[in-house]
């Protein structure tokens, strides 16, 4: 049995669609050998807040070594059912393989937060985690709570070439400085492009013999 | 929306509406939000091998079942 997370799953799409990708590099990310970068444990810490988040004002707020100051108003909703985790067999080309997926909130719609230095809508219109969601929970709406992240940084540089490189990014403050709420739909056939990437990424994942677990 | 970087802001508001009714319609669940959503966990119409979520719109009639 091969067992596939939607990260899983976006992590291939990113990889088909980059210029410069490695099988190296695709193995190192399935399996999960990359260090984390600051952002993804700054994401993971902002997780972890909007998990435990109770009926108030969000302003300075301290996780895992992040701190997450909120310079904006808003009214968000953010339902009582979270962290909802649901899994679907999906028979592929190389044996039966589990899509497992974990939502952070759910109330009829599936929310999502995410943490990003760029709100930008298009990125997610490819994406698999919202079909994948949809379609799993049996949902019609997917809303994605897109926090826009400001991180302290070391000086950067410019290389010989004249190109800017940002600095690495401090662990501790983070200026969340924007919010959108941005909502996809269901459409029909939706599962199948779902059915149609899981089947993909299997055949993959066995042809390079990772990823699988006793059934 | 965006922050204004001299603007005092008091953050944002979390706000999550609870169930306070529960009800079972025929083969559907209702799940009745203080916020007066209503949404229906059943087979959508003409369906009858799979369950999704929908949101009935307008005010739902608990005692009416509609």
């Amino acid at each position: 049995m091969i067992r596939i997370s939607v990260s899983d799953l976006e992590t291939y799409r990113y990889w088909k669609a980059s210029d410069d990708s490695t099988v190296e590099g695709l193995i190192s990310r399935l399996t999960k050998q990359d260090p984390p970068t600051p952002q993804m444990e700054a994401g993971r810490a902002f997780a972890k807040l909007v998990e435990h988040a109770s009926e108030r004002a969000l302003f300075e707020e301290e996780q895992d070594g992040w701190t997450f100051f909120f310079h904006f108003d808003a009214e968000i909703t953010w339902p009582h059912v979270r962290e909802l985790k649901t899994e679907m067999v999906i028979q592929t080309p190389v044996g039966p393989a589990t899509l497992v997926v974990v939502c952070d909130a759910m109330d009829g719609r599936v929310h999502d937060a995410k943490l990003t230095e760029s709100i930008d809508v298009e990125r997610y219109l490819d994406s698999l985690q919202w079909r994948a969601y949809l379609a799993m929970f049996g949902a019609k709406e997917f809303v994605y709570h897109l926090f826009k992240a400001k991180y302290e940084r070391e000086p950067g540089r410019t290389d010989e070439g004249g190109t800017y490189h940002k600095g690495a990014v401090r662990k501790g403050p983070v200026m969340i400085e924007g919010y959108e709420a941005v909502r996809f739909f269901a459409y029909p056939k939706m599962r199948e492009d779902v059915e149609r990437a899981v089947c993909e990424l299997a055949e993959v994942m066995a042809g390079l013999n990772i990823g699988r677990v006793a059934a | 929306m965006t922050g204004d970087a001299n603007k005092l802001y008091s953050g944002p508001a979390v706000k999550a509406p609870k169930v306070v009714q529960i009800f079972l319609n025929g083969d559907s669940l209702y799940l009745l939000y203080e916020n007066s959503e209503v949404w229906r966990w059943g087979c959508p119409p003409n369906e009858f091998d799979r369950k999704e979520w929908s949101r009935i719109p307008g005010p739902y009639d608990v005692e009416a079942g509609k």
